[in-house]
């Protein structure tokens, strides 16, 4: 689904500039030189693993942590070194941080008393705010009297009153069940685009940043590998690490090599040859390795047409109702997955463990990854 | 009817035997009437010639009430308390706050420091200030040396010696509850109001402090309620003027040999350290029903 682009007049000017940031504790570098623009009115998703620096890097744009090196700005201002309470900015924390002691409504009000809003117009702001997060009827309530989605929505509306420029969320479903989680989700969406405000989530869920984010930043080992639409990130990923990280995929190692006539392979073994499209990026001789989405991947007879194509026996079915994962066991002993859609144009081939089937897929669907 | 568990009859047996009983034996002392025998009290009811007579008078908590002596002592006692609780309360606080923020491994390190007074007896470090504080003792030599002042200062056998020492005994009764509170207040809610915008003096003032009222409530009250009744220190290092709860309590008792009086007195100190503690109970009763931590 396409999401309207930012208007250039806002674009120049990045919402939060990243440059060059880097943070040790206690030696170990935890952000290694992060670099990143990140635009106003998008929702950025901050991805990676646990330990990937991403809460490191969310916590610095919130003035949490410092950087050791490098410059953050925000709104074109270098706020590198400014105290949290000063920076246009508001965090949703994972743990949410509740005020136990206030109400809800005195907790959504916090961030307003604290730089003396009057008091006629926080008011208004904080009846604002609950009725964004559809709180209306639980201002009085004491936290620890609130459902865990409860207690999220008045977390984002302790932030969302404040109207700032960059909205943070750190792992912001990390506490809800999965139910939950999945309305929360499309929740957080729609309030980003009635609010406009820029949104920043972290998380380590690829499916909340792809269904949620305009953009993804895949961070690993205290850098960021990739940024771009989710879209560009599934089908081009630039290395291994994100075409593993986000979805599926099937990698076949070889060497890379372009002949006279213009034509591309990737050579696992003497024999074994996957047909590609040429790349720039990628020298002949070099090693590299194929990656095959299961969706690319057919099944079925013996046809000249796909470009690649092996022989192989099927080893094992996942059924998920909506498709069913084929698990193909070539004869050189390696394994494929295939994704098969269960329209009613499927259900005719009956495929079972022990079948024989050819699989294939154009060179087109395969993308090469250097080193 | 509710039987309690037999595990509870320990507590309770000490509790009737070494609290409520010597305390009702107090009271009923308060009533009493002295007289020249050995224990130096009539007893309360007794049987002569024939009829019940009873030896039971307000006359001695009369007196305590009226006498400006006992008001004044009363009156000496509070301040020297409330004196003691304010400076414990101002230099615990911060102290147990920098403990509750140090790396994990420090923290004990100085825990131990704040408790390690508590391995020498009450009464040597008390008698270790009179060292200390008199006209020759080091605390005057330094100022002397420094050239701060020309002549000795007499700091010992004043009201200041009496809070200095006070002080000193009573701080590590503040800062541990104290501690206790803060080592658990969650660092997120602190960060949460910082990045709310609330500058360091305001997160301190909506955040820190009410959260950690029980700990400063509880730190304050085992500091006041001893305080209150303190009588080595005043007596070893304070000006013999200014007499004090614990010090009329120990002459009505030891050298006048009236019961009845330092009864009335001890009862009636009671009944105002009950007051705050069943404030404090309170306090910290509603504000469980509220919170959730």
């Amino acid at each position: 689904m396409e999401r309207p682009e930012t208007t250039t007049a806002q674009a120049n000017v990045p919402a939060v500039a990243i440059r060059e940031v880097s943070k040790r504790y206690a030696g170990t570098p935890v952000l290694d030189g992060v670099s990143l623009d990140i635009r106003a009115g998008e929702f950025l998703a901050l991805l990676g693993g646990s330990g990937c620096g991403k809460t490191t890097l969310l916590r610095c744009i919130a003035g949490l942590e410092i950087p050791d090196l490098g410059r953050i700005e925000i709104g074109g201002q270098d706020l590198t070194l400014a105290p949290a309470y000063a920076r246009p900015v508001n965090m949703m924390f994972q743990s949410y941080a509740l005020f136990p002691h206030l109400s809800v409504a005195d907790n959504i009000a916090y961030g307003l008393r604290a730089v003396g809003v009057p008091a006629a117009q926080r008011e208004r702001l904080v009846a604002w705010a609950l009725a964004l997060v559809r709180l209306d009827t639980l201002g009085h309530r004491r936290p620890a009297h609130l459902s865990g989605g409860q207690r999220q929505r008045v977390a984002l509306a302790r932030c969302l009153v404040k109207k700032p420029d960059v909205l943070l969320l750190d792992e912001p479903m990390a506490a809800l069940d999965r139910n939950l989680r999945e309305d929360m989700q499309r929740e957080l969406v729609r309030i980003q685009r009635e609010v406009g405000m820029t949104f920043v989530l972290v998380t380590h869920d690829q499916d909340e940043a792809m269904s949620m984010a305009d953009r993804i930043a895949v961070m690993a080992e205290g850098r960021i590998v990739q940024c771009g639409a989710p879209t560009e990130i599934y089908a081009r990923p630039a290395s291994r690490f994100v075409a593993r990280f986000l979805g599926r995929v099937n990698l076949f190692d070889g060497i890379y090599a372009v002949d006279a006539a213009g034509t591309a392979t990737l050579t696992m073994a003497p024999g074994r040859v996957l047909q590609v499209l040429p790349t720039s990026c990628i020298e002949t001789g070099a090693a590299c390795a194929g990656a095959v989405r299961p969706e690319h991947v057919t099944l079925g007879a013996a046809t000249a047409c796909r470009g690649n194509e092996f022989p192989g026996t099927v080893e094992d079915l996942a059924y998920f109702g909506d498709i069913t994962r084929v698990i193909v066991r070539l004869d050189d002993q390696s394994l494929v997955e295939a994704t098969r859609v269960n329209d009613t144009s499927n259900h005719e081939t009956g495929l079972a463990r022990g079948s024989r089937v050819n699989v294939a897929f154009a060179p087109d669907d395969v993308v090469v990854l250097g080193e | 009817m509710n039987r309690l568990p037999f595990a509870a009859l320990l507590p309770l047996g000490w509790l009737l035997a070494f609290v409520a009983l010597p305390v009702a034996l107090v009271l009923a002392l308060a009533f009493g009437e002295t007289a020249d025998r050995i224990p130096p009290i009539a007893p309360l009811l007794e049987f002569a010639h024939g009829h019940l007579v009873s030896h039971l008078t307000v006359a001695h908590l009369a007196d305590v009430v009226r006498d400006p002596l006992y008001r004044s002592a009363f009156g000496n006692a509070l301040v020297n308390a409330l004196g003691t609780t304010a400076l414990c309360l101002l230099i615990g606080f911060p102290v147990a706050y920098a403990i509750a923020l140090a790396p994990e491994r420090q923290r004990r390190v100085y825990l131990m420091l704040a408790i390690l007074p508590f391995w020498t007896s009450f009464l040597m470090r008390t008698y270790a200030w009179i060292g200390l504080l008199r006209d020759s003792g080091p605390v005057n030599r330094v100022l002397l040396a420094l050239g701060v002042v020309d002549h000795p200062v007499h700091i010992l056998y004043s009201p200041a010696a009496v809070l200095l020492v006070m002080v000193y005994s009573y701080v590590p009764f503040f800062i541990l509850p104290m501690y206790a509170v803060l080592e658990k207040l969650p660092r997120d809610l602190l960060e949460a109001a910082s990045d709310l915008g609330g500058r360091p003096g305001y997160v301190f003032r909506t955040v820190t402090l009410p959260l950690s009222l029980p700990g400063l409530l509880a730190g304050a009250l085992l500091v006041f309620v001893p305080a209150l009744g303190e009588y080595i220190i005043p007596d070893l290092v304070g000006n013999s003027d200014t007499i004090m709860l614990g010090g009329v309590l120990w002459s009505e008792f030891f050298e006048n040999r009236d019961w009845p009086t330092a009864a009335a007195i001890a009862g009636i100190a009671a009944a105002l350290l009950v007051v705050p503690a069943l404030l404090l109970r309170q306090h910290l009763a509603r504000d469980r029903t509220g919170t959730v931590t």
